[in-house]
Order: C-alpha cells, then structure tokens, then sequence
C-alpha cells in the first residue's frame, strides 16, 4: 500500500489547476447566471488532453491512469461544476464504454474524435419511467436487416444539447428485461434524433441536460457497443466509472466550500474578534476537512483499483455516496458560516450549495449507492 | 499510488489474524470478567507483539506504522483490551526507539523484548488535567543529579503489568514547556500502584490510579533533554491516534460483521430482516463510513512511515474512525434489537469497548481544536 502519487499525476493535477484558475474560474459565476455552455473551454481542455484522460494515447487520449483524471477533476469541481461534470461525463460515460467494450472500428471512428475533444459525447440510460429502475427501458431497438430502428424518450441527458455522439440503450428484448438492453453508438445527426426538451435546473447550470426523443433512428448493427443483449453489462462497468467522476466533482465542490469558508472566518468580525476565533465555527472547519479528507481516500482507492482493471461495484459506490454527502454537507457548512453573505449570489456559497445536491442524485442516488452497497454485503458474507 | 497491501502486509495480517483467533478468542469467550490472562500477555511478548515497531536489530519485529496498523485493527477485531494494551506498550516502545540514549534502552527498552515488562504505561493524565495536558501538576525538583518526583495520575493504562512507566512532570515554567518526561521504574521507592478503575468497556484492560511521593529518579532517566517532555508526549500521541482509531476499527468491523450474519438469519413478517432496506441502509452505511476510516488510518500510518508530520492526519483519521465506529456499533445493536442488549451476544460488548475511542489520547473535541488550528494557520 503506497499513497504517494507519481510525478505524472502532480503534474496533471498543477496543469489542471492553473488551467482551472486562469480560464475556468473567470467564467464560472457568468455560466451559472446566463445557463451558457462554456463552448470555448471546450476547445481548451480538448488542447490540455482532459477530454479523454484516459484513453490510450493510440486513439487520442492522454493515456493517463485514473487517480490523475481525478486529480484533475477535482482541479476543475473546484472552480467550476458545471465544467466538470461536462468533462466528467466526456471521460468516463462517452470515452470509457467504447474504449471497454468497443471494437476496433469503433474505437477508431468514434473513440479517437470524443478523447480529441473534437467532438462531445453523451450518455443516454435514464427514461422518464426509467431512473433508479433503469433496467425498465422503454426504448426500443428493433432489427431489420443490418440496422435497428430506434424509438423512444430519454431523460436528463447531460451534455445533451451539444453533444454529437450518444451512447444509448434501448431494449432488444423486452420480456428479458435487463437481460435483453443493448447499448448503441448514435451520432446526433442522424435522422430521427431530435433534442425536445432543455431543463432549467437548480444547479449546474452552465452544462445542458436535455430530453432526447427518437423516431424510428436508424443505427447500423455495427454501431452495437458489446453483444446484442449484453449492454446492461456495459451500463454498470461505465457506472463504475462514472461515478468515480461524479465523486471526483463532489470534492473539488466540497474543496472549494472549505476553502472559502477558512478565508471569510478569518477576516469577518464579530464581537470585536474574527470569527475564526471561536470554536463553534473552528468545529465546523474540522468537520469539513475531515469528510473531505475521507471523501478523497476513498475515491483514490476505487479509482486506483478500477484503473488497473479491478471491477469497483463496490468502491465507486462507497466513494461516489460519501463524496456526495459531504459536498453536500461542506456547500450546508460554508453558507452556514458565511450567514447571511452565504445566501447571496455575490458569494460563491450560494452557487455551491445548487450545485453540490445534484451529486447526490445522477449516476445513481444515495439510496440506489446504499442499495448496491448492502446488497453486495449481503451477498459476500 | 498503490491501494493493495504489498505481500509482506498480507503475510503480517495474516499473522495476526491467526494469532487473534487461535490465541485470542478463546481467552475472551472464557474470561469476560477477567483480567488478561498472564498466560496470554506472556504469550504476546514471546510472540513480539509488544515490540512490533522496534527495529529487528534492537530486538524487535521491525514492522512498519502501516503494518503495526493492521495488527492493532486485527486484534481488536476479537479483543479490544487485548489490542489496547498492545498498542500503548508498543507506543512507549516506539517513543524509546525515537527518543532514548542507548543506556536508557539497554536498561528499558530491553525489558521489553525479553519479556521481563510485560507492558509499560504511559502516566500523563491528572485528575484536573486531561485535554489541558499542558497543566499537569506533578512536579520533579532537581536535588544534585536527583529529581524528586511528587504528584498523581490517572488513567495509567496497563499500570498492574507494568515494570516501568513514562511519567509526564514539571521541572520548569507553568504550561507546556516546563514539563519533562521521566523513566521510573515500578519498584522504586514511592511508587505505588493504586486502584484499578471499574470501567464500561475494556474491562480486560488494567486502568490505575497512581501515585509519586517523593520518588528519586536519576537524572540520566530524563528522556531527551529537559523541557522536552511535552514533545515527547506529542510524538507518541500521533502515533497513539493512529493506534486508537486502528482499534475502533478492527472493533466496528466486528460489529459490522455481526450485524451482517444477524440480518441474514432473524425473520419477521415472514423473511430475513435483511430484505428491508432500513436494515439494508445501516448495513450500507456501516461499510462505507468503516472503509472510509480504514483509508484515513492507513494513509496516516503510511505518512508516518515516510516521516512525515502527520498531525493533522493522524488527528483527522483519529476523529472520524472513532466517531464512525461509535455509530457502528450503535447501528449494530439497533439491528439486533432486544437481543443486543444482552451480554450473550457480541455486539453488546463491542459497544461498551468503543465508547472509550473518541476519549482517549485526546478526544474527539481536542482532534477537532488540532485539525482547525492546522487549517487556520
């Protein structure tokens, strides 16, 4: 067991963070106002390779392990949510899946453009009815000859508005429920593939989540992603990985919580001395560092072992539930000591708080993280 | 970064896990009541598992902090008393290994690793000085190449095995600063052992009280200069804190475990309570927030290892392992309803035994006074 990271992954973490500060964090407070897309960090971050971390550098990546693609994660939560999750969901639900289960062919037609960051992918499992349950797809994929016809609504999908390839999963065989989900590699302009519905949301507000509605969508049976009928497979391995993201992003929230918090009590007075002085608030501090702290173990142990090939069920469960709830818990704290300040926009506590609940919520909630988890115990023992 | 256990830590747990249940376990299913046993202290000094972080060369196993670590969890998964008196005898043996001349060790330290002490203590506590360690009372005036030591303490882990014991006293300016660290044997003049505390948990521990009256220690017993006492106080406590969270762990591992096999096999309304996912979510919980703890602890005890000041880690992995398993063991009771509130069943003694972790080697107030005033700074 060795907790000291290599030279290659500081050296990401420091590319990250003064990318993070000198271009992102200028920009965030104007993409949570406006709900703009951050277009131009686009082009940016796809310049620094953190678009498709770690995918081999063969098919365009940066071929980085995964401790320093969330090194770099946190670097970019920190300043700015939005543009995290839009990278997180670029790297580990768009690159990871191909570059899993992808063959040949499709990692070099698809794989390469979305690691380049030439062009943005998405990730379509969630379904008005299908959410926790997503083994209920109601999208439908029927073959007829070498293609199948795709039809049916998909939910909250981020990065939807500007992504040009989607990875979906609709339903070959029904009455096999979870056992009969394909997974499909879609292009955006094909015909059939429609944008319906943008959400206006709590947080997060410079990254788009949309509704995606297929009409008979025409996928070329090469573009299956694993065996037809095999994609729930391919769901819970890129979940593993994604949820490494979704807790990368929950610290670099939580990060910036404590950090704005230890720099208010120290210059805000209170009878006549900063509030930093007293211990009620000093309590609160050690707290937020303390589940920040673990919330970083545990995420560097799932991501470490998923990035030598270990399966994560379990680990990225744990990291994703925990890193969750003390973003949230950090976002609480820092409005809390900021008081009053912490309820106005002009403060970055305000933000934070909006935009660390969705953590708890995507890529599986607390309660679907805390259902994996018992059940694995359960089952082990 | 590198989260599996090399093959050398693999082999050490599974020593020590051996060790635990064969040696271990049988002992607390029979003596609840009881003292440990002579035979099995005996058994663990044989064994080396008082010296496991001495150097091989001076005697000892030469295990490193994270190794040292995952022994203390692994006992504590069976016996925290067991794992308790190990771990402040390893700690004053660490800070003798760090701190002590070679004449100090030749005349001390050894008495560890050939099993004449069995244990040693640590006497730092003071009925009106525990988080404020830094006003302890017992004074050592200087009398020609003589202290005389005079003064109380309390809490003396390990007091009833112990042949020596690193007594905390004052030779100089109030606070900190004035307080130095003393060797003093069991059997000199003045020393005497008083009552053994009736506790919650840990009841196979020994706890005294003791006392100093007039007691003439040498002055090459001082441990490194005088006025130092207080780093050295500091310096066994990080370590300390690693130790005691290790052990909180081991216990709420155990809890866990329980509680998992308890929910597997009690039925209501017709199936295992383990199909209802509020037993589920404490279960889950449990699991998260105890390899949460297990990562802060190692983290801690590898920076340790390298060298590194680990205050505020070490202080961070005490807190929340404590803290956590407290909950465990609490959660776990609740999953075995009636039943867990009876001796016959584990979880009833792991909670008792757990409680004491977030008090002792500072509590979980004053790791908190430590991590703000490493952030603040």
């Amino acid at each position: 067991m060795e907790f000291l990271f290599t030279d290659e992954q500081l050296a990401v973490q420091k590319m990250a963070k003064d990318f993070a500060e000198s271009k992102v964090k200028p920009l965030a407070a104007e993409l949570d106002r406006d709900s703009r897309f951050p277009a131009e960090l686009i082009e940016e971050m796809s310049a620094l390779n953190l678009l498709g971390m770690c995918v081999p550098e063969e098919f365009g990546g940066a071929g980085m392990d995964m401790v320093a693609y969330v090194l770099a994660l946190e670097e970019i939560s920190k300043v700015c949510a939005s543009t995290g999750v839009i990278m997180s969901v670029n790297n580990s639900l768009a690159c990871e899946p191909i570059k899993t289960f992808g063959t040949q062919a499709q990692k070099e037609k698809y794989l390469t453009v979305l690691a380049r960051g030439e062009r943005l992918g998405c990730y379509a499992l969630t379904e008005p009815n299908a959410g926790t349950d997503a083994a209920n797809q109601q999208t439908r994929a029927e073959k007829k000859g070498d293609v199948y016809i795709l039809n049916g609504t998909k939910q909250f999908i981020t990065n939807g508005n500007e992504a040009e390839i989607a990875i979906v999963y609709a339903s070959t065989n029904p009455a096999a429920k979870s056992k009969g989900i394909s997974a499909f590699i879609v292009e955006s302009n094909w015909r059939g593939y429609r944008v319906a519905k943008k959400e206006k949301k709590l947080g997060i507000r410079g990254s788009s989540c949309v509704q995606l509605v297929f009409d008979n969508l025409e996928v070329p049976a090469e573009n299956i992603l694993n065996a037809e009928n095999d994609g729930y497979k391919v769901a819970l391995s890129t979940l593993e990985v994604g949820r490494i993201g979704i807790a990368a992003q929950a610290i670099g929230i939580g990060a910036a919580a404590l950090e704005c918090s230890l720099s208010y009590v120290k210059e805000r007075e209170q009878f006549g001395q900063p509030i930093a002085n007293f211990q009620a608030l000093q309590f609160m501090l050690a707290d937020m560092a303390t589940r920040l702290e673990a919330a970083r173990v545990l995420t560097y142990r799932a991501a470490d072992l998923k990035g030598r090939g270990k399966r994560t069920p379990v680990e990225s469960s744990q990291a994703k539930l925990f890193a969750s709830e003390m973003c949230m818990y950090n976002a609480w704290a820092s409005v809390q000591l900021h008081g009053g300040y912490g309820y106005v926009e002009e403060y970055l506590p305000e933000r934070l708080f909006r935009d660390a609940k969705i953590c708890e919520i995507y890529e599986g909630t607390s309660e679907v993280q805390r259902l994996l988890i018992a059940r694995n115990l359960l089952r082990k023992v | 970064m590198e989260i599996a256990f090399t093959s050398e830590q693999n082999e050490i747990l599974q020593w020590a896990k051996r060790f635990a249940e064969e040696v271990v376990a049988p002992e607390v299913l029979r003596n609840q009541s009881e003292k440990i046993s002579d035979s099995l202290l005996k058994r663990l000094s044989d064994e080396k598992f008082m010296v496991l972080l001495v150097p091989e060369a001076e005697g000892g196993s030469g295990l490193d902090a994270l190794s040292f670590s995952l022994v203390i969890t692994e006992l504590a998964k069976v016996c925290s008393s067991t794992s308790i008196t190990v771990a402040v005898t390893n700690m004053i043996a660490d800070v003798l290994v760090k701190c002590a001349t070679k004449a100090q060790k030749e005349m001390f330290l050894s008495q560890l690793v050939d099993g004449r002490s069995w244990t040693a203590s640590f006497c730092l506590t003071e009925n009106s000085s525990g988080s404020d360690a830094g006003s302890l009372k017992t004074r050592a005036e200087k009398t020609g190449n003589h202290y005389r030591l005079n003064g109380e303490k309390i809490y003396v882990t390990n007091g009833r095995w112990s042949n020596f014991f690193l007594v905390m006293a004052r030779t100089g300016e109030a606070g900190s600063k004035g307080i130095s660290a003393f060797l003093v044997d069991r059997n000199q003049k003045g020393v005497s052992i008083g009552k053994e505390e009736d506790k919650m948990g840990l009841t196979a521990s020994s706890t005294v009280q003791m006392s100093f009256e007039d007691v003439e220690v040498a002055e090459d017993r001082v441990l490194l200069s005088p006025g130092e006492g207080f780093k050295v106080a500091m310096q066994a406590l990080d370590g300390g804190r690693i130790s005691v969270a290790s052990q909180a762990l081991g216990t709420a591992l155990s809890a866990l475990a329980a509680g998992i096999s308890y929910a597997k096999e009690r039925e209501q309304f017709g199936k295992p309570i383990a199909e209802f996912q509020a037993i589920q979510w404490k279960l889950a919980n449990a699991a998260t927030e105890l390899a949460a703890s297990e990562m802060l602890i190692r983290r801690a005890a590898w920076m340790k290892s390298q060298g590194q000041n680990i205050t505020r880690e070490a202080s961070m992995a005490k807190l929340f392992s404590t803290e956590a398993a407290i909950r465990v063991c609490n959660e776990m009771i609740q999953v075995f309803g009636g039943y867990g509130y009876i001796k016959e069943y584990p979880v009833e003694r792991y909670y008792r035994d757990v409680r004491v972790t977030a008090l002792y080697e500072g509590t979980s107030e004053i790791q908190r006074v430590v991590i703000s005033r490493e952030l603040l700074k």
